[in-house]
């Protein structure tokens, strides 16, 4: 099965065949407005303090990436798991719906020590990153306008 | 309510941080279990929000420390965990929580889980005010049980009790111990002379005055009516019989006019001592049994003196 990555537009509601993870559930969207209103209403509509934890999980996420790619890069699936768990509940947390199911496909892999076919995701976990940052970012704008 | 947060993500952290204190409570964050920990000694918080899988010390463990935890209030505890670990969920309320989150975070969700978390620990700490309550109660009513009101010292059962306990100590490390039975002489001639009040003011002078006399470790009660017992641990019968007479002599030093007491017309006290050996343990007043003998020949020789048990008249005065 080719991996298609999953920072691209995938329509929310029909999966495609490609879309499918490792044990066959459907990807969910890249991002998960829903999550993010959830989040609003649960932070009282702060401005401030959304942007604050957008920028909270940007610098976090820049860290758990590097450590992704270094027990990646070391076979260390011990530490891989640790990061892609700690990555998948933040990313969760905002609505990044995408980079959340990465994060627990890496997960799963650190925890059967399959680092090599983490290795081959890494470039799919950047994107999904970049996406669900540019989005975040965009949503944060949108309330200070 | 005081809440503290255990999770080792910051982004949850501080989205938790926000919504507790907008739900009204305190919050206090630690970003590993040992942390968590720390904070929960100190804090003595009234809920823990904790994640499952910490670095280090993880959420279940810290579930248990906190429930072995004795010395504070009883911590409500949230357990949080992905919506996908439910297997986490069955193993932490096995741990010790009482109730679960998952993540992401709900609105209405953490509100929801406060609410019972308050009324819960509110239960417990009428609870625990109404044990300690309850404790100091039966301590009073167990004090009450054993002493006596007008002389401030312990009562039969009191004497009891704790005979039984001095034999089987004896039995067991062959301890010597004497007890002295003492009886006021002509008491009822007091009362009928005076009146009961003032034969209850005798009374309380004579057990101030042996309290007062005796070894410290010796223990003054009161049988009943006017006859008190002192315990006299760790002595044989000559040192018994030395502690009896100055005992005797103190009562008699206080000189209280008692007409009716002749020849020394003041207030005195008979004694009877005996060595205390095996006790039934059904039947610990079998113990002062000697000691009343001793106690009648004290009596029958003329009163205000000393006998002991076993031996012939041989006064002691």
């Amino acid at each position: 099965v080719p991996m298609t990555p999953a920072t691209g537009s995938a329509p929310s509601g029909t999966p495609e065949a490609g879309e499918q993870s490792a044990d066959g559930a459907a990807r969910p969207p890249v991002f998960d407005r829903a999550a993010l209103e959830a989040l609003r209403e649960l932070l009282g509509d702060d401005r401030e303090l959304l942007t604050g934890i957008v920028s909270l999980f940007v610098s976090e996420t820049d860290e758990r990436l590097t450590a992704i790619r270094a027990a990646a890069a070391s076979d260390d699936g011990d530490a891989l798991r640790s990061a892609a768990h700690a990555l998948k509940g933040s990313a969760a947390a905002l609505g990044a719906a995408g980079l959340a199911a990465l994060s627990a496909d890496l997960e799963q892999l650190g925890s059967d020590g399959r680092t090599e076919a983490a290795r081959a995701r890494l470039g799919e976990l950047d994107a999904a990153f970049t996406g669900a940052r540019e989005a975040l970012q965009v949503e944060v704008a949108e309330r200070v306008a | 309510m005081r809440i503290l947060v255990a999770e080792d993500d910051a982004v949850t952290r501080r989205i938790l941080q926000v919504a507790v204190e907008r739900a009204g409570h305190e919050c206090a964050v630690a970003a590993d279990g040992e942390q968590a920990w720390a904070l929960y000694l100190r804090l003595a918080p009234d809920a823990l929000i904790s994640d499952w899988m910490m670095p280090g010390m993880d959420g279940p463990e810290l579930c248990r420390r906190v429930r072995s935890d004795e010395e504070r209030g009883y911590c409500y505890i949230i357990l949080l965990s992905a919506l996908t670990d439910r297997d986490h969920v069955l193993a932490g309320m096995r741990a010790g929580a009482d109730d679960y989150l998952t993540k992401p975070l709900q609105p209405r969700e953490l509100d929801l889980r406060l609410i019972a978390a308050a009324r819960v620990t509110e239960l417990h700490r009428r609870l625990a005010a109404q044990r300690a309550e309850l404790e100091r109660l039966s301590a009073e009513h167990y004090e009450d049980a054993r002493s006596d009101a007008l002389l401030a010292i312990g009562n039969r059962r009191r004497l009891l009790e704790d005979l039984s306990g001095l034999a089987a100590r004896t039995e067991r490390y062959g301890h010597a111990y004497c007890v002295a039975l003492c009886d006021i002489d002509n008491f009822k001639h007091y009362n009928d002379a005076f009146g009961h009040p003032a034969g209850d003011a005798v009374l309380q002078a004579v057990a101030r005055a042996l309290v007062r006399t005796c070894r410290r470790g010796d223990t003054v009660y009161r049988y009943g009516g006017e006859e008190l017992v002192v315990v006299l641990p760790g002595q044989d019968l000559a040192s018994a019989v030395m502690a009896a007479q100055r005992l005797r002599a103190a009562v008699e030093a206080l000189a209280v006019a008692h007409p009716g007491n002749p020849p020394a017309d003041v207030v005195t006290v008979s004694i009877g001592v005996a060595p205390v050996g095996e006790a039934d343990p059904k039947d610990p007043a079998a113990l002062l049994r000697p000691a009343d003998a001793a106690l009648y020949r004290a009596k029958e020789g003329g009163r205000n003196r000393v006998e002991v048990a076993g031996e012939a008249a041989k006064h002691h005065r």
